[in-house]
């Protein structure tokens, strides 16, 4: 009887036991390289302990490390000043969208929509914002474009769907403005949609290196992905065209696969701390409360 | 239905305000074009005004300007701003300019500057070559300005140390677009293996230097035979991109595009490179070689390229590759990480794509041309200004030994671009602890006695092709591994010509015999 | 008070309301209308031969010459074969594992385990295409840990890069497992959302787990499940140039089940970086997602007027 009632459970668990361990062995496997001996690999072959465990990779990195901790703080900024605004924007298109009795709910929602299929590509792009907005070089431009994502303003918007018009209609006899409504009733009310699209928009932020790429050209703007992202694209450029550069081109300056690894671990380490910090928001109970209330 | 109307009319609208916005940037996008024409019309004249001061090496009376110079390179350095501000000094005293650095690393400089260019932005500066922000092309589309009035009136020092065959190499129809940074030119691969395995095995490189092609692959096989028998992980190794220069033809836009001429063919008849029997009996040996398992393909195939983490974890028996060169055994030894012995493959040859690997162009956008020209000439003259930008401060970054040999610094770490050929003539360097003292002698030498190519000057302009450039570059890019580690079979390697062909090899082949035939008339 | 005034009245409300909602959503607007609309203006340059010194405004036209290139290629009809079929089964299996993943999540009750969970399933989400093409090689390449548990299985030959028939595997494998943990979120929160009153009524009539899951909680799941469908359906010509670029390594043999349109367009214009090319297929695909999300989201509000997109 409790065999029977149980299987399921564990059935369940099983489940995501092996995906949870599929997760996490890649990462082991490349924290075990970042801390192993580059020709010692290329001889043995890989495998998911250090081989020769030593911290040279890390301290290749981290020789002269005021480039990396300047790019961390642009990184924690952006993410932080971003996301906070975006949060703001989308939840409040969101919202709007959300609203059944919005008279222009369907050409929004297609306004907004349109932008997720069509965009004038790169050059149009770059010449609004580096010749007409003139925000190259500025923290503003890793910003600013990314303030009112489509994707997420209409997830969001489903999520805000949820909420029982009764409750907006109530308030609104309660002789509550629009905004009332929207700041001291809506944005509790969508916690776990906004903890989704908040953590969602975070990392977005934290892992663009697209707009460093086109629009930053300071070394004291670089953020830490596209820190990681230009020395591993440089990597693949030199072992792709070596052969077409001028001789004399010394490529023990490639940084070695256990530096690359090092990297990529610096780059996703501080994400993995704050993801915690939004999970309070995806736990059962606490989310209930709210919707009772 | 009537959503739909809806729906419809939200669609007009979208359109008509793209059309409204459109209009507004081509107003904006006008105006911008006629500033940068009137700018162009009124450079003669000031290029005249100033024309006194040109070779001074005074500021004198030279208005402050400041030029944006982009290059590539392993960027960014730690300490870089230290050492280009020092750079700034120097520069601001002697031509009165302050250089905007900026240091792209090299994965992402093909990209910016395609954005650059293309958004009209201004710059006055940048490196330009056929391996990265491509010259020809960049030429044809109009991104750079003409050097030949303003070399040789603020650059006369530094046009005359090059040859003149070698400025012929960079015109496009006929005009100089290109500033060269003079270094090697002259190319033939090298082979290279590690010098305890040759003395162990017997091996005499010199024996074959200068020697090997495609029919003469086999003087090296007993030596390979001979390693791969005790040492089953080492292996032989080479690329189609590294070996190329090796072959008897100079292909006319790159190993991977359809068309090459035979260096001894006074007609310079094009032809496709894949279907000369020489390309074959190359693809013939390896697939032989794979055969007998001296090369380790199943090993390499995942990798894109080889690279030489694994020479130096031993598991290269030979390599043919790169380009041959004065001292290049000092800088083989250091990246296999023991001594090695090199030689050149075949004859050296001076190909238009061996001299236009380095070089800086003025963009069409710049306001100060005549600075940048005078910028150039002072870096190619101006030895210890060079140096600075080339290996960093003296006796921090590096150090001049008692013997005059250029050695690491304590401090090398933190600025270590190792792009000498990027700043300017790679002849100004300091030379490296290890080299000969002649190296750039020798260097020299090498470039002169290197027979020319009888199409040294042509340069292909790609784009009434472009669409097939693009379909038989996607194919060479499938096969290509494939063939040079000897895995593809005769069928797959005749289903490789087919595609080439259905991609449209023929017509380039006609485009390009086109373009080197009304060439030729005009050199007459 | 007469009826038409009292019209007039609600009429008036009804412009206010409109009018602050709108206020609302200003900034976003906005956003949107500045990075953009506004460049969307440049959607010309696919039907230009871009001549820098002419500059973009002034290069001439060329009609459809900048598609003509693809779709002339013998590998085209491949490249979108590919491109479709791998989109088709990671719209279908990704949804349908994730909304699985949620569902079992839901389940836990254990807030240690949870947070466990929850916290492994997003590692790979944090890591670019190149690392986890790094980390595929480090396991399934000539020295990887995988190939080398196979040699002791005595499968001393089996060469992962070579072998054709394994990829699609493969990069559906690696796909879902990148992007379930996000996807499974979304649901996961979803069904937070969803008011406990529902479940506690249906607790009380004595359904069970199943019946629950299947008449509550899926249908109230659906607006979601169908809002994240016809955006991804959007994308349908579109795909992830890293997964396809990185992971195979560019080994050319696998270019038959690896290759799609992004890649391929990639590998064309490497050499020649054309801009009025590159614009044109991007075009292209817009247009095909845009078709295909017009005609989805017909077929969404003929079943559930609810669900639609817009």
């Amino acid at each position: 009887m409790t065999l029977r009632k149980k299987l399921p459970k564990l059935l369940i668990h099983l489940m995501l036991i092996l995906f949870a361990i599929a997760c996490i062995i890649p990462l082991l496997s490349i924290i075990s390289v970042s801390l192993s001996d580059e020709t010692t690999i290329l001889k043995n072959g890989y495998s998911l302990l250090p081989q020769d465990f030593n911290f040279r990779a890390y301290a290749y990195i981290l020789y002269k490390p005021i480039q990396l901790l300047n790019a961390l703080s642009v990184s924690l900024l952006v993410s932080i000043l971003g996301t906070l605004i975006s949060l703001l924007i989308t939840a409040g298109i969101s919202y709007v969208l959300s609203r059944e009795d919005y008279k222009y709910k369907n050409k929004l929602s297609f306004y907004v929509f349109f932008t997720m299929m069509f965009n004038g590509g790169l050059v149009p792009t770059y010449m609004l914002i580096s010749n007409y907005l003139h925000l190259k070089n500025t923290i503003w431009v890793l910003i600013l474009p990314y303030l009112a994502t489509p994707w997420f303003i209409l997830i969001l918007r489903t999520f805000m769907q949820k909420i029982p018009h009764s409750i907006i209609e109530s308030c609104m006899i309660d002789g509550a403005s629009e905004f009332r409504i929207f700041f001291q009733m809506i944005l509790p009310l969508a916690k776990p949609g906004l903890a989704t699209v908040g953590l969602f928009t975070l990392l977005q932020y934290w892992n663009d290196w697209w707009l460093s790429l086109l629009y930053i050209e300071k070394e004291s703007l670089v953020p830490l992905q596209y820190m990681l992202y230009r020395m591993i694209n440089n990597i693949e450029f030199l072992t792709r065209s070596t052969n077409m550069m001028p001789p004399g081109m010394n490529n023990a300056v490639v940084p070695a696969e256990t530096a690359r690894m090092a990297m990529a671990i610096l780059a996703a380490g501080p994400m993995l701390v704050v993801f915690p910090f939004f999970q309070k928001y995806f736990v059962k109970g606490l989310t209930v409360g709210a919707v009772k209330g | 239905m009537q959503r739909r109307t809806r729906l419809i009319r939200t669609g007009i609208m979208t359109t008509i305000l793209i059309l409204i916005f459109s209009l507004l940037l081509g107003a904006c996008g006008d105006t911008d074009k006629e500033k940068a024409g009137s700018s162009n019309a009124s450079q003669p004249a000031s290029t005249s005004n100033t024309s006194p001061s040109g070779n001074g090496n005074t500021a004198g009376d030279l208005p402050d300007v400041t030029l944006t110079w982009y290059f590539p390179g392993n960027w960014p350095q730690a300490e870089q701003d230290k050492v280009f501000s020092e750079v700034n000094k120097v520069v601001k005293q002697k031509i009165n300019a302050t250089i905007d650095f900026k240091p792209i690393s090299f994965g992402d400089y093909d990209q910016k500057m395609k954005v650059i260019i293309a958004s009209g932005e201004p710059y006055d500066l940048a490196f330009t070559s056929n391996w990265i922000n491509n010259y020809t092309q960049n030429v044809a589309k109009g991104a750079f300005l003409p050097l030949d009035d303003l070399l040789a009136q603020y650059a006369p020092k530094s046009y005359a140390a090059i040859p003149k065959n070698f400025w012929d190499a960079t015109r496009v129809n006929g005009k100089i677009y290109g500033y060269i940074n003079y270094q090697i030119s002259a190319r033939t691969p090298e082979v290279s293996t590690s010098k305890a395995l040759a003395e162990k095995y017997g091996f005499d490189i010199s024996s074959v230097g200068g020697k090997l092609s495609a029919d003469t692959m086999n003087l090296l096989e007993p030596y390979i035979q001979a390693v791969k028998k005790d040492h089953p992980e080492k292996a032989f190794i080479t690329a189609l991109t590294q070996i190329q220069d090796m072959f008897t033809f100079e292909t006319i836009s790159g190993i991977n595009i359809p068309g090459a001429v035979f260096y001894n063919d006074d007609s310079l008849k094009v032809v496709n490179q894949f279907e000369t029997d020489e390309f074959k009996k190359f693809a013939a040996v390896m697939r032989d070689w794979n055969a007998k398992g001296y090369m380790n393909s199943k090993e390499r195939i995942s990798k894109k390229q080889d690279d030489w983490a694994d020479g130096k974890a031993g598991k290269w028996i030979m390599d043919i590759g790169g380009a041959y060169k004065p001292g290049g055994d000092v800088l083989a030894s250091s990246l296999g990480g023991e001594p090695y012995v090199n030689a050149p493959t075949s004859k050296a040859h001076l190909t238009t794509n061996g001299i236009i690997a380095t070089m800086h162009a003025i963009s069409r956008t710049s306001k100060n041309p005549e600075r940048a020209m005078m910028l150039l000439e002072l870096l190619n003259t101006d030895v210890e200004l060079f140096n600075l930008l080339n290996f960093g401060i003296k006796d921090d970054h590096f150090k001049i030994n008692n013997d005059g040999y250029m050695v690491a610094g304590s401090n090398q770490q933190a600025y270590n671009p190792q792009v000498p050929w990027m700043f300017a003539s790679n002849f100004l360097a300091y030379i490296q602890e290890g080299m000969p003292k002649t190296v750039w002698e020798d260097t020299k030498k090498l470039n002169e006695t290197a027979e020319p190519s009888k199409l040294l000057g042509f340069s292909f302009d790609a784009e009434p092709v472009k669409a097939e450039i693009g379909k038989t570059s996607a194919v060479f890019d499938e096969y290509y591994r494939g063939i040079e580690l000897g895995v593809t079979s005769e069928e797959k390697y005749n289903e490789f010509l087919k595609k080439m062909n259905a991609a449209g090899a023929d017509k380039i082949l006609t485009e390009m015999q086109k373009q080197i035939d009304t060439w030729k008339a005009a050199q007459k | 008070m007469t009826k038409t005034a009292l019209m007039k009245q609600s009429k008036n409300k009804q412009y206010k309301k409109s009018l602050t909602l709108t206020i609302l959503a200003l900034p976003a607007i906005l956003v949107i209308f500045v990075f953009s609309y506004i460049p969307m203006a440049g959607i010309f340059i696919a039907f230009k031969n871009v001549n820098y010194e002419k500059g973009i405004f002034g290069s001439p036209w060329v009609g459809f010459d900048n598609f003509s290139y693809f779709f002339t290629s013998s590998d085209a009809w491949m490249v979108i074969r590919n491109t479709l079929g791998y989109n088709l089964v990671f719209i279908v299996l990704g949804t349908m594992l994730s909304v699985i993943f949620a569902l079992f999540l839901n389940e836990v009750i254990s807030r240690r385990f949870l947070k466990m969970y929850q916290t492994l399933f997003f590692f790979p989400y944090f890591f670019s295409w190149i690392i986890v093409a790094y980390m595929a090689f480090s396991f399934i390449g000539p020295y990887g840990t995988v190939t080398g548990w196979m040699e002791h299985l005595g499968l001393k030959s089996f060469d992962f890069y070579t072998e054709t028939w394994i990829w699609p595997f493969l990069l559906i494998f690696i796909n879902i497992w990148k992007g379930l943990g996000y996807t499974s979120i979304i649901f996961y929160a979803g069904i937070l959302g969803i008011s406990q009153e529902y479940f506690e009524a249906a607790a009380i009539d004595g359904a069970n787990k199943f019946q629950i899951i299947r008449n509550i909680t899926i249908p109230l799941l659906m607006p979601l499940i169908t809002i994240m469908t016809l955006l991804s359906i959007g994308k349908i010509f579109y795909s992830d140039f890293g997964l396809f670029f990185f992971v195979p390594r560019e080994v050319g043999q696998l270019y038959p089940v690896t290759q799609v349109i992004d890649t391929y367009v990639y590998r064309m214009l490497r050499q020649s970086g054309d801009i009025g090319m590159s614009s044109a297929v991007g075009l292209f695909q817009s247009l095909m997602g845009f078709v295909v999300v017009l005609i989805s989201n017909y077929l969404v509000r003929r079943v559930n007027e609810e669900n639609k997109l817009f």
